[in-house]
């Protein structure tokens, strides 16, 4: 019974981390209709760049995020500017196709900075030792995890419903042309849209390698890790993204608990089994409205 | 100006050289001994002397294919640095092999099998007759090349399917995988022994219990597999394995299930930086009063810990099958830190496996050596004649930076010794001599036999 | 592009591969150059080039799946590695021919990639991206897990043979590879300019027009899609007895990436593009690896062709989308008339 509490306690926290990666990839596909496959590489750089400016220029933690989150912005900016406006307008294939380069470059960065050396955040803040509460033991990185992934969650929400860009963003995402012939500027949108994502993942990265550390693999399983998330999410809803990312954190950790001993690595495929049997009998996923086509 | 500079020069030669190279000869002679093959090697056993300059005769390369970069890469790298750093004070100091240069050519195979068999084939095609392999995880594909192609390939990968023939075999089949170090079933042999002593020693009651943390790969489970074959022989309590895979973001539910099954000692085989760190971590977030468990590992935590900035690691031990770097007493390595001082001002602190790649160094340095004498120039030699020649080694030291070498044709272990060190304020200290490994027996070379678990 | 004075009259002369006696004697002559290639180039040469081969199959698949019907398949690597496993279990474990397994291998590749396919192939958007990404990873922790597969140790494969021929020197195991090669490029190219081609054509452009076309939209994707995998299958087979040892790590993600890659920079439904894109990328990664650097230099090496990759497939979508078999077709256009030509 124990164990049971203990996975859904670190379930749910390690759940809302994905399911800020995932708002990053929502960001994305609501307004310009992609689907970011290099995303799980932008957490990794995000998670990388804290980790050279806390444990190599030994910044506070606080401090090293906020920039990281700064570079990410301007990674965000970088990338759209290079690569998304001179595709804008383009098939939505070509535009996966050029997130697949960018995955590659990210990575061959990556490896070139930073190499294969884990990070570990420093543990000055949030302290390494679990606490106790009842039959549990919750780890200060986890809540801190879930703290901040739930509140950046309502933040850009809000933004989202409440504010002038937030709106025109909204408009975007319906019809682009509709939202140019109203003097919103779709390009300027669009551009946003990469560096809120971006910025996402970035967070989601820290938030990720604080649980363990930060490594080159962090990709390829930040990417495994919110796919679900944004399938069950219904690819388009934030707090779909959010509720997705708890269940899905569930179901990693109870697979963790149970099964992980015996078959190493299965943590990560079990969600991934649940998305293809989802996909057959819910294909819009748990909290998205099914689409009609129109000729 | 130039007065100034005139002066410093100065008096660096009167007070920094002169008084240098006084006390280098007053304390070299004691030293100075000659080892069995008489060869001299400046700064080990004699002065350091100018670096030569030798017209060489030809150039020998041979092939290095490491994983320069992927999960093994942050100690597989420092192999390869220390086989090109073996080999350039080969070719400045003691005049190349026999009068020729000996070289490296350096691949990155990145922690993938068709890489590594890129690599092999190249190097194979180009004429290579020797091919060092810096990797653990992609071997089987490497050995199979090197047993299809006849070209022998020297490794530390410490796999018992890899390093021993079956009996039955050995008259009618050969073996190109030639080993740096003791098989894995020794390695942990020794680690259980060392455990079981540890715990007598510190007059705990009861049978301590044993538990496993290793990587889901092949030497992992040749690990995880004699660690309950001893732990059961000699009166230890065995209670659980926990695998996990090489790219694992948290250990929490190995650590867990150790936990649960209040486990005294966990102990590891080969492995990796990514998953050793993040099981640091995590046991110091579960270790209580209650639990307090004794890792017990492969050396490649030594360079995992180090870095992580956390005593995670503070009173646990591992196994070494080299001197290690803080060894400065001991002649190869005060040869090693100067040599590194000369050639890599910005680096002061080297991991194990530097060594490593050093002592494979010397190994193919002296492999060619014996090749040469034997059929002259190395244009005349191939990978069957390099094996040949490399089961002849017997015996062999390699400057005393490991124990000595002996391959024998169903036997490519290498050396067969080890060392455990602890971890006493982020510096390993070497709590033990080296221990010579007991050889398997008839039934254990079968690697089946260790693939149990 | 023909000289003047061919005219095509039928539909059937219009997709012949080969129209004139210049295209045959020059088809000839490369066939005759590549097949003699072991007694001219280096071994080492010779070996890149067979399993550029298994690789340049493979990547007819994902053509055919991506490029021609559109889906896009992000575990092309994975279904590459059921092939090879496939192959290497049929031929030593259960001691099947060399010849059937190769076919073997492809159809049980087939059969997984579909597998996969199904679930997302009835709804629109990006959710094959989404499956086929999910797909090669459990293929590849299944394949790394099971007992059968030999899991983290790897699967020996034997040197092919077929009869009393037995393929295991350097361009014997070349001459395998690449007449399978052609034998595949000839089926590809069959396929695509058949019934079946226009078929995936017409569900890649409009799937609702084509379906009232009276094309089965659904079986045309899975076919695409078991077409790709059977593709990925014989590569991966002839990959496996190629390299003689066969290992989880062989099939990664970034692999299944590349195939894309080589695909984009080849030129999207081009079935010559394949060959452009595998062997441009091969070139660059072959001359990346030869160059002489130290051993602390050398880790930089395959991050920078990673980067290179991704930076070429981001130029070629940007400024040329249509490949580099489009250029081809330019600079061939161009060389036509190149004395006389007028502007």
């Amino acid at each position: 019974m124990n164990v049971l509490m203990q996975a859904l306690l670190d379930g749910i926290c390690i759940g809302a981390i994905y399911g800020l990666g995932a708002m990053g990839l929502v960001v994305i596909q609501k307004s310009s209709g992609v689907f970011n496959l290099a995303q799980g590489m932008l957490m990794m750089v995000g998670g990388f760049i804290a980790g050279s400016l806390s444990v190599n220029m030994s910044l506070p933690m606080w401090a090293a995020a906020v920039l990281c989150m700064l570079a990410m912005a301007l990674i965000g900016l970088i990338i759209n500017f290079l690569v998304m406006r001179p595709l804008a307008g383009e098939s939505p294939f070509t535009q996966i196709m050029a997130t697949v380069g960018l995955m590659s470059i990210l990575y061959g960065i990556v490896m070139a900075i930073w190499g294969t050396l884990p990070y570990i955040y420093p543990t000055e803040i949030i302290p390494i030792e679990n606490i106790e509460i009842g039959v549990v033991l919750l780890s200060p990185s986890y809540l801190n995890g879930l703290i901040i992934a739930v509140v950046a969650c309502i933040v850009l929400s809000l933004y989202y419903r409440k504010s002038r860009e937030g709106t025109a963003m909204r408009a975007t995402s319906e019809d682009e042309e509709l939202a140019a012939s109203v003097g919103i500027r779709v390009t300027k949108v669009l551009q946003l849209t990469w560096i809120i994502g971006s910025i996402c993942a970035g967070l989601a990265g820290i938030l990720f390698g604080m649980l363990g550390s930060v490594n080159y693999m962090m990709g390829e399983i930040g990417l495994m890790a919110i796919i679900p998330v944004f399938v069950f999410g219904g690819l388009e809803s934030f707090v779909g993204a959010l509720l997705a990312g708890f269940i899905v954190g569930v179901v990693n950790m109870l697979a963790g608990t149970y099964l992980e001993v015996t078959f190493p690595g299965i943590t990560n495929v079990v969600p991934l089994v649940l998305m293809l049997t989802i996909l057959i009998f819910k294909p819009y996923g748990l909290f998205g409205e099914e689409r009609i086509e129109r000729v | 100006m130039v007065k100034r500079s005139y002066n410093f020069v100065v008096n660096l030669v009167l007070f920094t050289f002169i008084p240098l190279i006084a006390w280098g000869l007053a304390s070299t002679p004691a030293s100075a001994q000659a080892n069995a093959t008489g060869e001299v090697y400046p700064g080990i056993n004699a002065p350091w002397t100018e670096p030569k300059n030798v017209n060489f005769k030809g150039t020998i390369t041979i092939g290095d294919a490491s994983d320069l970069t992927g999960p093994a890469a942050k100690s597989v790298s420092q192999m390869s640095q220390g086989l090109a750093d073996w080999f350039k004070y080969q070719n400045e100091f003691l005049g190349g092999v026999k009068g020729y240069k000996i070289t490296a050519d350096v691949v990155d195979t990145k922690y993938d099998s068709q890489n590594v068999i890129n690599a092999f084939n190249r190097f194979i095609d180009e004429g290579k007759v020797l091919i060092y392999s810096g990797m653990a995880y992609t071997i089987p594909a490497s050995t199979e090349i090197a047993n299809r192609r006849k070209v022998p390939t020297i490794g530390s990968s410490g796999s018992v399917t890899q390093a021993l023939l079956l009996p039955e075999d050995e008259a009618k089949k050969d073996n190109y995988f030639f080993q740096m170090s003791p098989v894995v079933a020794s390695r942990m042999a020794i680690l259980v022994k060392f455990c079981m002593d540890d715990w007598k020693k510190k007059g705990k009651k009861g049978i301590p219990k044993f538990g496993t943390f290793n990587c889901d790969t092949q030497n992992g489970h040749e690990a995880a597999t004699a660690t309950r074959i001893y732990a059961e022989k000699l009166g230890g309590h065995f209670t659980i394995h926990t695998f996990h895979s090489p790219s694992i973001t948290d250990a929490k539910a190995q650590v867990t299930a150790l936990k649960e099954a209040q486990v005294d000692y966990i102990l590891n085989g080969p492995d990796y930086d990514q998953p050793l760190t993040v099981f640091a971590l995590e046991l110091k977030r579960q270790k209580s009063a209650r639990w307090k468990p004794i890792f017990a590992g492969h050396t490649d935590f030594g360079t995992a810990y180090i870095d992580t900035g956390n005593n995670a690691f503070e009173g646990n031990y591992c196994y070494e099958y080299c001197l290690d770097w803080t060894d400065t007493d001991k002649p190869i390595i005060a040869f090693l830190h100067e040599i590194n001082k000369k050639w890599h001002p910005k680096i002061s602190q080297r991991p194990f496996l530097y060594q490593t790649g050093v002592q494979a160094g010397i190994v193919i340095s002296e492999v060619f050596k014996r090749a040469i004498e034997k059929y002259g120039d190395p244009k005349n030699i191939d990978g069957v004649k390099i094996r040949e020649v490399m089961e002849t080694l017997k015996d062999f030291d390699p400057l005393g930076i490991s124990g000595t070498f002996t391959y024998i044709h169903g036997d490519h272990q290498g050396t067969h010794s080890l060392r455990i060190a602890e971890c006493k304020d982020k510096h390993l200290v070497p709590v033990t001599n080296f221990i010579q490994a007991v050889p398997l027996e008839l039934t254990e070379r079968d690697g089946k036999y260790w693939l149990k678990d | 592009m023909d000289p003047a004075g061919i005219y095509r009259t039928t539909y059937l002369d219009d997709m012949s591969i080969v129209r004139t006696k210049t295209q045959w004697t020059i088809l000839i002559s490369a066939l005759i150059l590549t097949v003699l290639a072991p007694f001219y180039l280096s071994k080492n040469l010779i070996d890149v080039m067979s399993l550029s081969c298994c690789i340049l199959i493979s990547t007819l698949g994902i053509q055919i799946l991506t490029g021609y019907a559109g889906q896009i398949s992000v575990g092309q690597a994975a279904f590459y590695g059921v092939g090879a496993y496939a192959s290497a279990i049929l031929v030593n474990d259960l001691g099947v021919p060399f010849i059937f397994s190769v076919f073997l291998s492809g159809l049980i590749a087939a059969a997984v990639g579909s597998a996969f396919g199904i679930p997302s192939l009835r709804l629109k958007g990006f959710y094959l991206v989404m499956a086929t990404l999910a797909g090669q990873i459990i293929i590849i922790y299944l394949v790394s897990h099971m007992h059968f597969t030999g899991g983290m140790v790897g699967h020996k494969a034997n040197y092919p043979s077929i009869g009393p021929l037995t393929f295991d020197t350097g361009p014997r195991l070349f001459w395998l590879n690449f007449s399978f090669l052609l034998l595949m490029t000839l089926m590809a190219k069959n396929i695509v300019r058949g019934r079946w081609g226009r078929a995936f054509i017409a569900v890649r452009d409009n799937d609702l027009a084509a379906n009232v076309m009276g094309i089965n939209v659904y079986r045309t994707k899975i076919f695409a899609f078991a077409v790709g995998c059977f593709f990925a299958g014989i590569g991966g087979s002839l990959a496996a007895h190629y390299t003689g040892m066969i290992h989880p790590t062989q099939f990664t993600l970034m692999d299944s990436i590349w195939y894309l890659g080589y695909i984009i920079i080849g030129g999207l439904s081009s079935i010559t593009g394949c060959y452009f894109g595998v062997i441009f990328f091969v070139t660059i990664k072959e001359i990346l690896t030869h160059l002489p650097v130290s051993a602390e230099m050398a880790q930089y090496i395959l991050p920078i062709t990673d980067v290179a990759f991704g930076v070429v497939i981001i130029l070629i979508l940007i400024f040329d989308p249509k490949g580099l078999n489009h250029r081809w077709e330019l600079f061939k256009g161009y060389y036509r008339i190149w004395p006389l030509g007028y502007k």
